[in-house]
């Protein structure tokens, strides 16, 4: 911190006090990229990889859900997409969720004890929030139902008369993950001209740090981007 | 069904503005059929971006058109008057952007819609308005949300911390020992990034008591609380250290900081960071002996350019100047006091 300053001498109260300032150059820096819009020098609005709208992920989700569509129809039914954190779990289920408007999405937090709303589905995004009672009360009382969770809840929703269906939520092909990133980038251009690439190189470089781990791949393309709009 | 497109086009093409100035442009819409619109509106408003989630301002809306449209192309005139914050900031955790929306309504189709962004920047001849929802936030933001420097600053909290941290310490210093006796490392490898967890947490408590302990009671003084950029931010230091100390140097620095947060429950990440913006400094190596007052003052320009504080949802930028104490040999001592910095 201290190398990034400047030593000024002014007079104050009788005395001479130093005071270490900002160089120029970077105060410059700082102020300059204020005065165009942003991203604008890499054609994008925003960072790609910042943090998106709930209906922005939806919109953007690369993920077919095609086959889960058929098997929610039926009635006493429920998908169960299953993995840890940062693998898309939320992307799938609200990826099936544009198929299924008519019913409620909730997100859950731990210690959440929300109300559910009357309807014939419901789609509850970590629903191991909810105590084993309450989710048992789920089961019984919608007929469709996807949800995410960290742990497989298979057993008990066997046993509460649901047919299950559980997908194991995990994104390590190169060619989707480039079409993920792609999608992200391609949705913040700000115009027709050229535009950041993530090329299969770099994508192998995050798979080999993160595997899976999509949220940790896009925290690092966060900064890659930011980099880019810096040069 | 009929195409409809619409397009925003600023006056004279400019996308930078000062506070106090109109953001002029027009919508253009373009028909190929007969069509129906339920309305025809632009909003202005203001909306964060980056890592953390985004919060947006209350959008101001005017409504261009009902009726019906002819093929062909429709021009309407827009003015919005730009006398609010936040004003435009791009940093690294945050961003925040003015937009221009505009939307037809129309029936059994998609609604068209077009989007543009510009900057807002300051005006020093024309403060901004606040904007009340931001300022009610500000009591909240200057609350801190560090336990340890809570704790710090609370001699009771203190004290009931450092014996919780005592007893969770055994905790740790159980499991090393059994691991050990055992020969189960996996155990000792559990104690032990247990402790260093326990440790860290403990010296948080604990250094500012021990740095506190030589200087006595230190005072850092600003001369108000709310200061607008090209301002003068005076700030002084004083204390009486009960026993003979060597400081190596006492320096009050400007900071902002950036912190965002995305997600909730276990999803909730938080990111911070820090800008410096200068630092002052109140006094050089010297040699204190006890019962002999040490007092500094210096004062700290506010450039005229300055972001403004804020806080709104998961995004704040907040303003301090942080004290710092450099005692040879011994842990620093630190203070940080918040401010407002206003437009």
């Amino acid at each position: 911190m201290r190398n990034l300053r400047h030593r000024v001498n002014i007079d104050y109260d009788f005395k001479t006090v130093r005071l270490w300032c900002l160089p120029h150059k970077d105060e410059r820096e700082f102020y300059q990229k204020v005065s165009k819009l942003s991203y604008a020098s890499i054609n994008l609005r925003f960072n790609p990889f910042g943090e998106l709208h709930p209906g922005e992920r939806q919109k953007l989700a690369c993920v077919d859900v095609s086959d889960l569509i058929q098997h929610l129809e039926t009635p006493h039914t429920i998908v169960q997409f299953l993995a840890g954190h940062g693998r898309g779990k939320t992307t799938h289920l609200l990826a099936l969720h544009r198929h299924f408007k008519k019913f409620p999405y909730m997100k859950l937090y731990p210690g959440d004890c929300p109300e559910f709303m009357q309807s014939a589905g419901c789609f509850v995004d970590s629903i191991e929030n909810l105590s084993l009672l309450a989710r048992w009360r789920v089961y019984r009382r919608y007929e469709h139902l996807a949800v995410t969770t960290h742990r497989d809840l298979s057993i008990e929703m066997r046993m509460a008369g649901l047919t299950v269906k559980t997908v194991r939520v995990s994104s390590n092909h190169v060619d989707l993950l480039q079409n993920i990133f792609h999608q992200r980038i391609n949705y913040a251009r700000r115009n027709g001209g050229g535009m950041p690439t993530i090329d299969v190189k770099k994508i192998k470089v995050l798979q080999q740090k993160y595997g899976d781990d999509i949220r940790a791949m896009e925290a690092e393309l966060y900064e890659y981007i930011d980099e880019l709009r810096d040069e | 069904m009929a195409k409809c497109n619409v397009t925003i086009a600023l006056k004279g093409g400019v996308t930078e503005y000062r506070v106090g100035d109109k953001v002029e442009g027009v919508v253009v819409v373009s028909v190929d059929k007969e069509c129906d619109c339920n309305e025809l509106s632009i909003k202005k408003f203001w909306q964060t971006h980056g890592q953390g989630d985004k919060s947006k301002g209350e959008p101001e809306k005017i409504t261009l058109y009902k009726g019906v449209w002819q093929p062909g192309e429709y021009r309407y005139d827009f003015a919005f008057e730009l006398l609010e914050e936040p004003v435009s900031y791009q940093g690294k955790y945050i961003n925040i952007d003015w937009y221009l929306k505009a939307q037809a309504d129309t029936p059994w189709a998609m609604d068209p819609k077009a989007e543009q962004d510009f900057l807002l920047v300051s005006n020093p001849d024309k403060p901004c308005r606040a904007n009340h929802e931001i300022d009610s936030m500000m009591d909240s933001m200057n609350k801190t949300d560090d336990f340890a420097e809570m704790v710090s600053q609370n001699s009771t909290m203190k004290k009931i911390a450092l014996s919780i941290l005592g007893g969770v310490m055994l905790l740790p210093a159980f499991f090393i020992y059994s691991g050990w006796q055992s020969g189960h490392f996996a155990e000792i490898g559990f104690g032990l990034v247990a402790l260093f967890f326990v440790l860290r947490m403990a010296w948080r408590v604990i250094k500012p008591a021990l740095a506190g302990k030589k200087l006595g009671s230190v005072d850092c003084v600003l001369n108000k609380q709310e200061f607008y950029g090209g301002e003068y931010i005076e700030v002084s230091v004083k204390f009486l250290p009960p026993e003979d100390v060597s400081i190596n140097e006492v320096v009050a620095k400007l900071i902002l900081t950036e912190k965002s947060i995305s997600g909730s429950g276990t999803n909730k990440r938080t990111y911070t960071y820090d800008y410096p913006h200068g630092e002052v400094k109140l006094s050089g190596q010297r040699m204190l002996n006890a019962g002999s007052i040490f007092s500094g003052a210096a004062r700290i320009k506010l450039s005229d350019k300055l972001m403004h504080s804020f806080h709104r949802g998961s995004n704040s930028l907040s303003w301090a100047v942080v004290f710092e104490i450099d005692i040879q040999n011994w842990p620093d001592w630190e203070r940080a006091e918040r401010i407002r910095v206003l437009n």
